[in-house]
């Protein structure tokens, strides 16, 4: 059988970088096989798809050697278009590549422009969007959809013109887990009717059934390729710096050590002693499953929490392990909320976001994790009763100075126009009266940090040598850390959390699962992720916001 | 439906009701016409406004006025519509009382009740035609029924491009500018009202030059997108029915009737004139 | 001649698309065979034509300018001296970032032509001040790229200029619109004028603003 993608010695080299980007690269991936691309940011990943689907090429202006074909045909001298009916991309961002407004404009103008014509185009629609799931939300517009849909209708667009490539890029990465399962299932069918498809991802865990093979990339340089279970092995996880491949039930691995979430009632996590809790490091039990210690390269995950990230001194007389022994942080009575015009989402919550231990919100796609957030923060204020910080009624203005938050998306929080200013900027904010403002001798002033201390935030950070850089010149990865080292800067009594692992490779997820378990340490930490991985490193409580107890 | 569908033909998926609650049945392009008049709804308001601030005698405004009264009136909540109203009126005299202080042309002070309300009426009703035809079309033609459009309408391709990307963005920005304003009240501490107030810079820092990036890079991507995609204007896909269905072509004559009439009040002796002429 | 947009793909739209050639076969996989659509955009455009990227920064960057002006409504309010200024600023300084990345003549003419059509499209509003603001934008353009040579200091002065003709656009339909009682004109000349002082607020934020955009690789140096 021919493949349906083979790359030959193939090597690429942005203009004006040193390094080539890949080097000496060797695959062939046959019809009916789904690969997935896994290994460190920026090891090579998505210059591999860039180089597959031509833009490598055709915008970036990349210099490569060795050859590239898709059944035979070499794609180096094809236009974008000519690339594109045999290679189908779906980007990270699924919403910019729709130009209509609606799943069913966006689907009949791609094939329209493929000169589908007009008499098929009705059947085809009918049976794509019947496939996908799309039926209810054709009409639906762009704003209104989830990133679910938007992904599905990109694919419905693509794949109805038969391509024999798909790539998929952090297809994962805003879905939640019904999502991923109904995506790993799509991609396992479409697998099935010949499709050769190429996934680049950190989270592994969900195309566990679907995945076929796996190929490692580091430095540009393909360093493993082999089934897709071989990723289980933690051996290799480690030195690769990946995510874990296997869940922690099924897909044919031995799960790691109790799960800190597992079982009916209350979780169970280790004992506490006095001091704060450690982040994750070589002594403490980790998802690994031998024990091994989180680091990945020649990079360590340090010691100790990120200088300037404890706002508050630490709660003395010793943490009993159990919720009740933690001291309440941010209490919710009463709580209730709802957007006007629309049915109430809390009514009568009350709850409790322990200190020194973070709280994990979970609930389906809707329930109002990210309002109650919002509300604990100070950026909405209830309708009904009252929010607490450490005991005290709070007003929105009083808790919006208190807090510290990071967003879903980190693009919209940074805005300085260098990595150190973010840092900065952070840091000089805090609220009066406070530690830290007695700590700089004048109380209720800001004052800058030192070099050496945003220095120290940085190194924690792993962002050293980028302190000048534009933020926006980041790599998605750094973005996020940026955007997390800065919210840790800042001192405060809340940090809230919204799905902070977006693009963390497997080392820099357990820095930052490291780092928010530290920053738990003196204040309230709520946290809202789907991703599995983190929560099996991060000692959580949780609080379930549940379809039906609310 | 469809005007001209085949009675008992199956359903055409592609004009087919949508099964969707959040899809507004006012407003969905499938009822009526494919268009929802949309190309008529800009025609009219382009013919009324540029007829108002031609015409110049009160009674042909106010039956203007009353064309466009009953025009949105059909398309817009009677409850928006009043407040809209209101609106004007308010600000019309705030209007009003700002001019009357204001020293009249040819010398002296004519403050006060000086200030002859009946020549104040014709701006106001122009303004309120031009508000009225705005709402109607704001109200009840979806942001995809004018893309659509727009795809159909046969304009050079350099502005058909930016045009459709423009409506496709501004919905999708309107909804993200509000995180982008949360990120930036978190960052100070403080509402968004009072930092545009006490220190207005960070408004750039915080809220446009995060929104400033993100539009550079969406339209990069994009860029991409389309040009994989093999984008070209002329679609045929949303040419069905014609771009004038028989309903709107019944409108449109209604509707230019209308403007003629208007016309015909404010040029009345000549018409007069003009029928005697004939007629004796 | 100069002022023919030319059309932005080239007229030889007779030429075909090559095909790759193939038809992936596997165990059970059959493409249909649809014929290309025709007339593909090319990828190399001459210098005097706008790329795809380049239409769809100018789509986008008209874009957010509504939606910003909307949002700065629904945060500020609509009649007040800061949300006013603050609206006229962001246009302003939105058409300088657009013209510095997009360094085509017809530019500014063209993201006119696209933003008076998204308001009047999106709202009705905006179709009365646009030949005169094209003409502005032409003006405008005349000066960057013919005494300004489309240097920084020159964009930046040109759309400043151009905002400020604009507004004297606005005041011309203003003035047709009450002229049977000018008096009345003088409170929305005085809103008018305090949205100017936006296009003077623009000329302090922009050099800054051009500056981060290079550092941060979005323009050209």
């Amino acid at each position: 059988m021919k493949p349906a993608l083979a790359v030959e010695g193939a090597s690429l080299r942005y203009p004006l970088a040193e390094a080539p980007s890949l080097s000496g690269l060797d695959l062939e991936v046959y019809p009916g096989e789904l690969l997935v691309l896994a290994g460190r940011s920026g090891g090579g990943k998505s210059t591999f798809m860039r180089m597959v689907n031509g833009l490598a090429y055709r915008h970036y202006r990349a210099e490569s050697s060795g050859s590239v074909k898709v059944l035979g045909a070499e794609l180096k001298d094809k236009s974008l278009y000519e690339i594109s009916q045999r290679v189908s991309s779906v980007f990270q961002n699924p919403e910019d590549q729709f130009f209509a407004l609606t799943p069913r404009d966006e689907m009949l103008l791609s094939w329209e422009c493929r000169g589908v014509p007009e008499s098929e185009a009705g059947e085809m629609l009918e049976r794509w969007s019947v496939a996908l799931g799309l039926k209810g939300v054709l009409d639906r517009p762009l704003n209104l959809l989830s990133s679910g849909e938007k992904q599905k209708t990109v694919l419905a667009s693509q794949l109805a013109l038969s391509p024999s490539v798909l790539l998929l890029d952090e297809p994962s990465s805003n879905l939640d887990p019904a999502s991923r399962r109904s995506l790993a299932e799509s991609l396992a069918a479409l697998k099935r009717e010949g499709l050769a498809v190429v996934v680049a991802d950190h989270r592994l865990r969900w195309l566990c059934g679907a995945a076929d093979r796996a190929l490692v990339l580091d430095g540009g340089k393909a360093v493993w390729l082999g089934p897709f279970d071989g990723l289980a092995d933690p051996g290799l996880v480690g030195r690769w710096g990946l995510r874990r491949a296997g869940p922690i039930t099924g897909c044919g691995t031995p799960p790691g050590p109790a799960a800190l979430r597992d079982g009916p009632g209350r979780p169970r996590w280790p004992a506490l002693t006095a001091s704060p809790p450690a982040p994750a490091s070589a002594s403490a039990p980790t998802a690994t499953g031998s024990g091994a210690p989180l680091t990945a390269g020649a990079r360590q995950v340090p010691a100790g929490p990120p200088p300037g990230s404890a706002g508050l001194p630490t709660v003395p007389g010793g943490l009993a392990p159990g919720p009740a022994g933690f001291p309440p942080g941010v209490e919710f009575r009463e709580l209730g909320f709802g957007f006007p015009g629309a049915a109430p989402l809390f009514e009568g919550l009350s709850a409790e976001l322990p200190v020194g231990v973070p709280a994990l919100v979970s609930g389906p796609n809707g329930r109002g994790k990210t309002t109650l957030m919002r509300l604990a923060s100070g950026l909405l204020s209830p309708r009904a009763g009252e929010i607490r910080f450490g005991g005290e009624p709070l007003n929105a203005r009083g808790r919006l100075a208190r807090s510290s938050l990071v967003f879903q998306i980190a693009d919209r929080q940074l805005c300085m126009g260098t990595v150190q200013d973010e840092i900065r900027e952070a840091w000089k904010a805090w609220p009066r009266g406070s530690a830290r403002g007695a700590e700089h001798g004048k109380p209720g002033r800001p004052g800058r940090p030192s070099e050496a201390e945003v220095e120290g935030v940085l190194e924690y950070w792993g962002l050293a040598g980028l302190a000048l850089r534009h933020p926006q010149s980041l790599s998605g990865g750094e973005k996020q850390r940026l955007a997390l080292a800065a919210a840790m800067a800042r001192p405060s009594e809340l940090l809230c959390l919204d799905e902070p692992s977006t693009g963390l490779d497997g080392a820099n997820l357990a820095l930052a699962a490291g780092a928010v378990t530290a920053a738990a340490g003196g204040r309230s930490v709520m946290l809202i992720t789907h991703d599995e991985d983190l929560g099996e490193l991060v000692p959580s409580f949780p609080l379930d916001l549940g379809g039906e107890e609310g | 439906m469809r005007s001209g569908s085949r009675a008992g033909s199956k359903p055409d998926p592609l004009t087919a009701p949508p099964a969707d609650p959040l899809t507004d049945p006012l407003t969905d392009p499938r009822n009526g016409s494919p268009y929802c008049g949309a190309p008529l709804k800009l025609l009219f308001a382009a013919g009324a406004s540029v007829l108002a601030l031609w015409l110049n005698s009160w009674q042909a405004l106010a039956v203007l006025a009353l064309f466009s009264l009953l025009w949105s009136s059909g398309r817009v909540k009677p409850s928006l519509l009043a407040k809209a109203h209101l609106f004007l009126f308010a600000a019309l005299g705030v209007c009003l009382l700002g001019a009357a202080y204001i020293p009249a042309p040819g010398g002296g002070m004519r403050g006060g009740p000086g200030l002859s309300v009946r020549m104040a009426v014709l701006p106001a009703l122009r303004v309120a035609v031009s508000m009225n035809m705005a709402l109607a079309l704001v109200m009840s033609s979806p942001a995809s029924a004018l893309s659509r459009f727009i795809a159909a309408a046969k304009l050079p391709d350099p502005l058909f491009v930016p045009l459709s990307v423009a409506l496709r963005f501004v919905a999708v920005f309107v909804s993200e500018l509000p995180q982008v304003k949360d990120a930036l009240e978190a960052r100070t501490g403080e509402p968004l009202a009072r930092t545009a107030l006490s220190r207005p810079w960070r408004l750039w820092r915080g809220f446009l030059a995060p929104m400033v990036f993100r539009a550079l890079a969406s339209a990069d991507s994009l860029a991409l997108s389309l040009e994989m995609k093999g984008l070209r204007s002329k679609s045929l896909f949303w040419k069905r029915a014609g771009a004038f269905p028989a309903a709107d072509r019944a409108r449109l004559a209604r509707g230019a009737a209308a403007l003629g009439l208007c016309l015909a009040v404010q040029y009345r002796e000549a018409v007069a004139a003009l029928a005697f002429r004939a007629f004796a | 001649m100069l002022f023919t947009f030319a059309y932005a793909f080239p007229a030889d739209r007779d030429k075909a698309v090559a095909k790759i050639g193939h038809s992936p076969k596997s165990m059970e996989y059959e493409p249909k065979a649809f014929a290309p659509g025709p007339f593909p955009l090319p990828d190399e455009n001459a210098a005097w034509r706008f790329t795809l990227s380049d239409l769809a920064a100018i789509g986008v960057l008209a874009a957010l300018a509504r939606a910003t002006g909307l949002m700065l409504v629904f945060a500020l309010g609509g009649m007040n001296p800061v949300s006013l200024s603050l609206r006229t600023m962001v246009i302003t300084v939105l058409f300088i970032v657009l013209r510095m990345k997009v360094r085509r003549f017809g530019t500014l003419a063209l993201a006119a032509l696209v933003g008076s059509m998204t308001s009047f499209l999106a709202m009705a509003q905006g179709i009365m001040t646009l030949p005169l603001l094209l003409a502005s934008a032409l003006i405008a353009e005349l000066f960057i790229t013919y005494a300004g040579r489309n240097r920084a200091w020159a964009v930046i002065a040109g759309c400043v200029l151009m905002g400020l003709m604009d507004k004297a656009a606005s005041l011309c339909v203003i003035f047709l619109t009450v002229r049977e009682e000018t008096r009345m004109a003088w409170p929305l000349a005085i809103l008018v004028m305090t949205s100017a002082a936006g296009d003077l607020l623009a000329l302090a934020f922009a050099p800054r603003f051009i500056r981060e955009l290079r550092h941060a690789g979005f323009i050209n140096g």
